[in-house]
């Protein structure tokens, strides 16, 4: 008889696994946690790829010029089970976008909310979920 | 030993080279695979299937299967080196108990070499609960074996692919930063000389 069983490891798992909360890479890898930012824009695009998604803005400065940046949230696994779909937000949003500058200074960021113009703020997960506020 | 810290000095710096990230950076294998199965920090999920002659256990992160023959066949030859080691599988009363060698010395458990043998035992101590304890024996690395002990708890499934490779801008991004880091430095320094 073939039986199957679906398990996740609990809990704390012990002293000897010191293993600190992260994404699949450090979060002091690629981004600056002294660089914090606020980038309200409209969603273009959403990559629901491993082992990070990635989310693009249209960002329109001061000036009137509209930049893209690329925004990196966690895993699809990890999406889905806090209940986000690809399609949760659909292409065209405007919203708000809070998480920290990449280390190269591109237009790249990780992002730890989307808040939407209804004032609903979205959990993105992956390596910003480290940050203590 | 001494070797293998010369050549981590030959390599240089973690971020000076991709082939120097972490194996999970590199999307090669995670803590989560083992063995022993250790948390993988996050999505620490695993499918356990089982038949009369083998037992395969699907690892969420960063998906892989470990195969474990239980038909009492010998410990695979010590030329074959694996990843994740050679498993062999028996019962022992409701015990599921799986000696693992034969490991290539990529994939450490606190700087374990190829010479770790695992034994890992699952006690299944109610529905939704397996005992998970392993024990670990490497004497190039430690004087006497060592033991733990976690618990797996039942989840909501399904397990959901990770092809990691997928789309890992990450280590791109990673080269990028630390180059960066290195510009900036370079320029303090040199308006610190000039003034």
């Amino acid at each position: 008889m073939q039986t199957r069983m679906i398990v996740a490891i609990a809990g704390v798992a012990s002293a000897l696994c010191a293993i600190p909360v992260w994404a699949h890479h450090a979060f002091a890898a690629e981004f600056d946690v002294n660089r914090p930012l606020a980038l309200e824009g409209t969603l273009t695009r959403w990559e629901m790829i491993n082992p990070h998604s990635w989310f693009y803005i249209d960002v329109e400065g001061p000036d009137g010029e509209v930049e893209q940046w690329q925004i990196e949230g966690g895993s699809p696994n990890q999406l889905i089970r806090l209940g986000v779909m690809q399609y949760t937000v659909p292409v065209g949003t405007l919203l708000v976008v809070e998480g920290y500058h990449s280390k190269d200074r591109t237009n790249k960021a990780v992002g730890r909310n989307f808040t939407l113009a209804d004032g609903s703020r979205l959990f993105l997960g992956g390596s910003a979920a480290d940050i203590p506020q | 030993m001494a070797d293998r810290e010369e050549a981590a000095r030959l390599r240089g710096g973690r971020y000076d080279a991709i082939e120097n990230g972490s194996l999970g950076e590199r999307c090669l294998i995670m803590a989560g695979a083992g063995p022993p199965m250790m948390d993988a920090g996050y999505n620490s999920n695993y499918q356990i299937v089982q038949n009369r002659d083998y037992v395969m256990i699907l690892v969420e992160m960063i998906h892989d299967a470990r195969l474990i023959p239980l038909d009492g066949r010998e410990q695979a030859d010590s030329n074959v080196r694996q990843w994740m080691g050679t498993p062999r599988g028996h019962w022992e009363g409701d015990t599921l108990v799986v000696e693992t060698a034969n490991f290539n010395g990529k994939n450490p458990i606190f700087r374990s070499t190829e010479n770790k043998r695992v034994t890992e035992r699952f006690t299944r101590i109610d529905a939704e609960t397996i005992v998970y304890r392993f024990t670990i024996e490497d004497e190039t690395m430690w004087t006497r074996p060592w033991s733990a002990e976690l618990l797996l708890k039942e989840t909501i499934g399904p397990i959901f692919e990770h092809a990691c490779h997928e789309g890992n801008y990450g280590m791109a991004n990673t080269l990028a930063g630390a180059r960066m880091e290195e510009r900036l430095a370079t320029e303090a320094a040199a308006v610190q000389k000039k003034n």
